[in-house]
């Protein structure tokens, strides 16, 4: 459902970048997942967890896994169907997965050097999409569709 | 390409990966830095070579920003060639650097890795660049 602009050269109000963004997202987070995991895995056998948090660590990394994959579906379908519910609910997961990038990043029990970087590189991608998303929702709310 | 082809994802992550690699070897150079001076050294040379390194990994992290723009704003995303060209050199790179890391190999080797694996991909995305913007020949 493009808009009809008089004059104007493009109909189409999918944003490519923002598609752009998450393909590269969905990529890079099997990469994030693996390597968290790998890394989890091996402090559980070089360092001692104390009660508890190896199943919460372990727990949150697959809850994150679980809304990455709600939150990109939901916003691939959005941008492509021009719908502004879908991105404004995948901007709102956003937030909750820029949370537990964070916790990865600082609050876990065992923080390493590599947990940071993979984490910052994460957190990058995820701030530049939630402001692709306020533009594709302006884009899509102001088109009368 | 009318297609998607798994060269784009595979170029993205091995990229990423060697970004990665690179940023932990900057925030842990001690230990490459001590491998390639004498027993007994000076402050100085210490210095020397650590800011010979630092140097080693800024510009890399430069010729990254080069790849990355023409990779990002779709100059070369679909070239087969230079894709190909790019994941070999940086799943080298990432191996060769694993390497560096763990095995605290001396920081000249560095110079190596960054010829093969920084410098190729970066010169031939710059004459990809050149080849889109100046003399306007379609994205190949």
């Amino acid at each position: 459902m493009a808009a009809m602009k008089a004059g104007k050269a493009s109909l189409q109000l999918s944003s490519v970048p923002l598609q752009m963004l998450f393909f590269l997202n969905g990529v890079y987070y099997g990469f994030y997942f693996l390597a968290t995991l790998l890394m989890v895995i091996y402090k559980s056998q070089v360092l001692s967890y104390p009660d508890g948090n190896l199943a919460l660590d372990l727990a949150l990394l697959f809850i994150m896994a679980i809304l990455e994959a709600i939150r990109l579906y939901l916003g691939v379908r959005g941008n492509l169907k021009e719908e502004e519910v879908s991105v404004g609910i995948s901007l709102a997961l956003t937030v909750g997965s820029m949370l537990l990038s964070v916790y990865f990043m600082v609050w876990q029990t065992y923080v390493l050097r590599a947990d940071v970087i993979v984490g910052a590189v994460l957190l990058v991608i995820y701030g530049l999409e939630a402001i692709l998303d306020v533009t594709a929702i302006a884009a899509f709310a102001s088109a009368y569709a | 390409m009318t297609t998607i082809s798994s060269l784009v994802p595979a170029r993205f992550l091995t990229l990423t990966a060697h970004l990665v690699i690179v940023i932990t070897i900057f925030w842990s150079r001690d230990s490459n830095v001590l491998a390639c001076l004498p027993l007994q050294y000076t402050q100085e040379q210490y210095q020397a070579r650590d800011t010979e390194l630092i140097v080693a990994l800024s510009v890399t992290l430069g010729l990254f920003v080069v790849e990355l723009a023409g990779f990002l704003s779709g100059v070369s995303m679909f070239n087969s060639s230079q894709s190909l060209l790019s994941i070999a050199a940086h799943v080298s790179a990432s191996v060769s650097l694993l390497f560096f890391l763990f095995e605290q190999w001396s920081c000249t080797l560095y110079w190596w890795i960054f010829a093969f694996c920084s410098v190729l991909p970066a010169a031939t995305e710059i004459v990809i660049f050149i080849a889109v913007f100046g003399l306007k020949k379609k994205a190949l």
